[in-house]
């Protein structure tokens, strides 16, 4: 219990926007007390290290200081032949240039740079909760079969460019690909233990 | 002398102080009425994002999961994999599980407002629709609750008498639970071996000598309730025919499944799925799945005024412009299907949980969960009994938000409750037996 509350306390000082003690973001810094709409707060990010860090009870210095320059230079020690630029736009609109490699999966690259991407099923096809927007080299990718397409069903904003990221496999054709993190998914608990990303 | 600086110091942390005071004064108390996977959606989702709360589940039933557990077929078994996580939630310091008493009657909602912060209702659709057509009471004829729960092992529903000796099946409703029926009746049993099919069923199953399943609902392709998924499983059994007449395939249907719109993405699949595998015939044929439409339910026929021999149907014509949904008109033309047995698979409805919640076309008058501050709502009890777990979980994520949002205020306008020691006092004097999470995990 007093652990809570001095993570909570640590979550006042070093949150970056105005927080309200039930723990979901605000993402307008409105006043104490004013009522809000389900639409002004943002789902509670998990890749948030300091909140996740907090509610497992231990201080988040260690991410704090993590970068991404060690995960990039692990395809940088490929040849040319195997490295592929993916660039993954999220919920706010900021880009990510990451630097892959062929045969790396869309989701769990996403996952592994921090990014709000969701795998609640961890890629069985059970759910659609990583559900990306595929803005360009749409028509490389590898043909989507039924169960894809029944779990896409589920996906809410679906568009004509929506695929899961689980069943994406980077190739050199898929070089410079860009994919866009839809502003909300569904998620629903296939089984209840929901994947640690990192 | 204090300084300007030292004085905005001051009064921050005075502010800060005042804050904390009023943030965590209080552990906010919620109740959750109904342990399926509305009512374990809204606690994991309370649980994870809130650090004090406490959270009491209270279920009628001594056994909790509702429709995970009572209505999932034994062959879905990812499906209720979920009930590992509930499982885990369950044993989690602030939550609790209080079985084997019925909000309503023994505990007043009103009594659970008082003595929480928050109640959420998570009780689901408690009734089912009945044929109500002349022959409902002749032998051989159930329910979905009763033929899914006679299979999965709900006690209420083992000595439910099932006679399986003859040959041919009608289903009424077009939905997955229909397909779960005439799934059971159509996958060899054997195959269900080692899954937690009620070994009553099993056995009877064994024996069955069913090999002609129709499906019967009264629309058409377009409006047909299940998935494409669920369709799926019984037209890639080997050994079994998916028939369908291909006049319901009319230019207007062709025409729909073709344009490219998202949101009627989920119908075109199936539509352009059944037109795929229907009919497709070979040697190895031992049994026939034949979905009929256009045919509503008019009366049950009998030889001997005991057991039913066969159903009368009322032929059904679509029409108006939304293809989608047309207006269905009944002819006196009927049609009569001889059968053995008789399943209604045609849905649920809610009654009304309490005469205090305003309702409108069936559903709770709701804003995103909130039927009033303190009080919430979520999955079928509050939107009506249509929709799969992934919907029921969206549901939760959304009700428990709004009760997020209006945590504060309520614990300043209820600062003295007391959750569960406030409701002690009505389950003594009723004399309650509340079965806790311990003694129904000695149960199972």
């Amino acid at each position: 219990m007093l652990h809570q509350k001095t993570c909570g306390l640590l979550r006042t000082f070093f949150s970056r926007s105005s927080f309200s003690n039930n723990c979901v973001l605000r993402t307008s810094n409105a006043k104490s007390g004013q009522r809000f709409k389900t639409t002004d707060f943002k789902p509670l990010r998990r890749h948030s290290t300091l909140l996740k860090q907090c509610s497992q009870y231990s201080f988040p210095f260690s991410r704090l200081h993590s970068t991404n320059e060690s995960l990039n230079s692990e395809a940088d020690a490929c040849p040319e032949a195997e490295r592929v630029k993916i660039t993954y736009v999220d919920r706010d609109g900021e880009t990510h240039d990451i630097n892959a490699k062929v045969g790396d999966n869309v989701m769990y690259l996403a996952q592994k740079h921090d990014l709000d991407v969701e795998g609640a099923c961890e890629a069985s096809l059970a759910c659609c909760t990583c559900h990306v927007y595929v803005e360009n080299h749409f028509d490389k990718l590898s043909e989507i079969d039924e169960e894809e397409e029944d779990m896409l069903d589920l996906a809410p904003f679906l568009q004509e460019n929506s695929r899961l990221s689980c069943q994406i496999i980077l190739s050199k054709e898929l070089d410079g690909i860009v994919v866009r993190i839809p502003s909300a998914t569904r998620n629903f608990y296939v089984d209840g233990h929901k994947p640690k990303p990192h | 002398m204090v300084g300007a600086g030292t004085k905005v110091l001051l009064r921050c942390c005075a502010h800060l102080q005042r804050s904390l005071i009023r943030r965590y004064s209080t552990d906010p108390q919620i109740c959750i009425v109904g342990s399926g996977p509305a009512g374990f959606g809204v606690a994991q989702s309370i649980l994870k994002h809130h650090p004090t709360a406490r959270v009491d589940m209270f279920e009628q039933s001594p056994v909790p999961y509702g429709l995970i557990r009572r209505g999932v077929s034994p062959d879905h078994q990812d499906v209720k994999n979920c009930i590992h996580g509930y499982e885990r939630t369950a044993v989690l310091p602030r939550f609790s599980f209080y079985g084997n008493i019925e909000v309503g009657s023994a505990l007043p909602l009103v009594e659970l407002q008082a003595a929480y912060h928050a109640v959420v209702l998570c009780t689901g659709a408690q009734e089912e629709r009945k044929l109500g057509i002349p022959g409902e009471n002749l032998r051989n004829i159930f329910t979905s609750l009763q033929f899914v729960g006679w299979y999965n092992g709900d006690t209420n529903h083992q000595d439910v008498d099932v006679d399986v000796g003859g040959r041919t099946v009608v289903i009424v409703g077009h939905g997955n639970v229909a397909l779960d029926c005439a799934r059971m009746l159509l996958k060899p049993t054997h195959m269900f071996k080692d899954t937690d099919i009620s070994p009553v069923a099993y056995n009877k199953l064994m024996e069955s000598k069913i090999n002609k399943v129709y499906l019967v609902g009264r629309r058409g392709p377009l409006q047909m309730a299940c998935t494409r998924k669920e369709l799926s499983e019984i037209a890639d059994l080997e050994g079994v025919v998916t028939k369908v007449d291909t006049d319901v395939f009319t230019p207007a249907v062709n025409q729909a499944i073709n344009n490219k719109d998202l949101k009627r993405r989920k119908q075109h699949r199936l539509v352009k799925y059944l037109m795929k595998v229907a009919n497709i015939e070979n040697k190895h044929i031992s049994k026939e799945f034949e979905i009929k439409y256009l045919r509503s339910p008019h009366s049950i026929t009998t030889n001997d005024d005991v057991t039913i021999a066969g159903v009368n149907f009322n032929i059904n014509k679509l029409e108006g412009d939304n293809v989608y949904e047309p207006l269905v008109t009944s002819s006196r033309e009927l049609e009569h299907i001889s059968c053995d047995l008789l399943i209604s698979c045609i849905g649920y409805t809610n009654k009304q949980f309490d005469p205090n919640i305003p309702y409108k076309g069936g559903k709770m008058v709701h804003d995103n969960g909130r039927i009033q501050p303190g009080l919430y709502a979520s999955g079928w009890c509050r939107d009506g009994p249509l929709g799969v777990l992934a919907d029921t979980s969206n549901s939760s994520t959304q009700t428990s938000t709004s009760v997020l949002n209006d945590i504060d205020d309520l614990i300043t306008d209820k600062p003295s409750c007391r959750g569960y020691n406030d409701v002690l006092p009505t389950l003594e004097e009723k004399n309650i037996d509340v079965i806790t999470w311990h003694r129904w995990q000695t149960i199972d």
